[in-house]
């Protein structure tokens, strides 16, 4: 098959994929469903030491496991807030931790949450840095979390996450 | 300040088994007075931290006058998420169930200098009420600036009160000499 060819091919069956996906969310406003769309989040603070100490991905979808998280991820915590109302027929709860870490350098964020193409799955966008070259790392125990709601997607959620090394300038 | 030091009399005649005593009460003595200068703590404030969500991924903003505003219902929200998002991609409006939670729009209005940030740094209750505590950094000495039409905004949630909210702002310079 010609390069051309191929690429029709792939271009139609993408585009057959999308209208499938489109199909079965007629009833939802479009904007929510092209892929690439971002969702709005909401986040709490990031918590550098947090109870979780392995690392997680977590969706929460019910108060129970919210209770139950939640107090694990606040069992050093000596007066942990109280658990957030969260109207779980509307919205989910995501959590995501980098599990114990032998210093406070390193960084979990999530960057965004997005419908990936063709609109099938909604992605967790996640990014672990970690200290490089020439970082002077404080030794100390941490475990990074990151907390987000959003609205509840008719559709799976994953997760996308990369590491990356971050290096430093050496000071002079 | 709480800490007694041991009367002068007793201090001349303390031999050198009681040295560390008399160090320790100078230090607790000199510590005392180092947290006498220092703004006080949540806890010594007898405030509480309240947990709130911060809106996040979203670009630009649209809300062009200064904002600080508690949004109790829906309808409200949806004229001022329009007006956030009047110039950017339309975002759709999150499910907030607003009898159980607010939303706190605080803005600066439009600026004209891209370096400018807003930042809810912390909610604190006092049992009586609510006070919304914010940070605006303006470019200071050395900092790069662009010439961008910018108006900063944070959109945050809470557990719902009754109680009043007030908001306090204050303005740090950042320095990048």
């Amino acid at each position: 098959m010609s390069l051309l060819a191929r690429l029709c091919v792939t271009f139609l069956s993408l585009a057959a994929a999308d209208l499938a996906a489109g199909q079965g969310a007629a009833s939802t406003p479009v904007s929510r469903y092209r892929p690439g769309v971002t969702l709005p989040i909401w986040t709490l603070d990031p918590i550098t030491q947090s109870g979780l100490q392995e690392p997680t991905e977590r969706v929460i979808q019910d108060e129970a496991s919210l209770r139950a998280i939640w107090t694990q991820i606040h069992s050093r915590v000596i007066k942990p807030p109280a658990v957030p109302p969260i109207d779980f027929s509307k919205e989910i709860v995501v959590v995501v931790g980098m599990g114990a870490q032998a210093t406070t350098s390193d960084v979990l964020r999530i960057i965004s949450v997005a419908y990936g193409y063709p609109g099938s799955a909604v992605y967790v966008m996640v990014s672990s840095e970690v200290a490089g070259k020439n970082c002077v790392v404080k030794p100390l125990l941490a475990s990074p979390v990151e907390i987000i709601r959003f609205d509840k997607p008719p559709v799976p959620v994953l997760f996308d996450r990369h590491t990356h090394s971050v290096d430093c300038v050496p000071s002079p | 300040m709480s800490v007694s030091l041991q009367p002068r009399a007793q201090f001349t005649r303390c031999s050198a088994t009681r040295w560390p005593t008399v160090l320790l009460a100078a230090c607790l003595a000199l510590s005392c007075i180092a947290c006498a200068q220092e703004p006080p703590s949540l806890a010594q404030s007898g405030r509480e931290a309240v947990v709130f969500w911060r809106l996040s991924a979203y670009k630009g903003t649209g809300l062009q006058r200064p904002t600080q505003q508690v949004v109790t219902d829906e309808q409200e929200f949806r004229v001022l998420w329009e007006q956030i998002f009047t110039n950017s991609p339309p975002q759709a409006l999150p499910a907030v169930n607003f009898s159980r939670e607010a939303v706190i729009v605080v803005g600066l209005g439009g600026r004209s200098d891209g370096a400018e940030r807003l930042q809810i740094d912390a909610i604190l209750d006092d049992g009586s009420g609510l006070e919304v505590l914010s940070t605006t950094t303006i470019a200071g000495k050395g900092c790069a600036v662009t010439l961008s039409l910018t108006a900063p905004v944070e959109v945050v949630r809470i557990a719902a009160t009754r109680r009043p909210i007030t908001f306090t702002m204050r303005t740090r310079t950042r320095d990048c000499t």
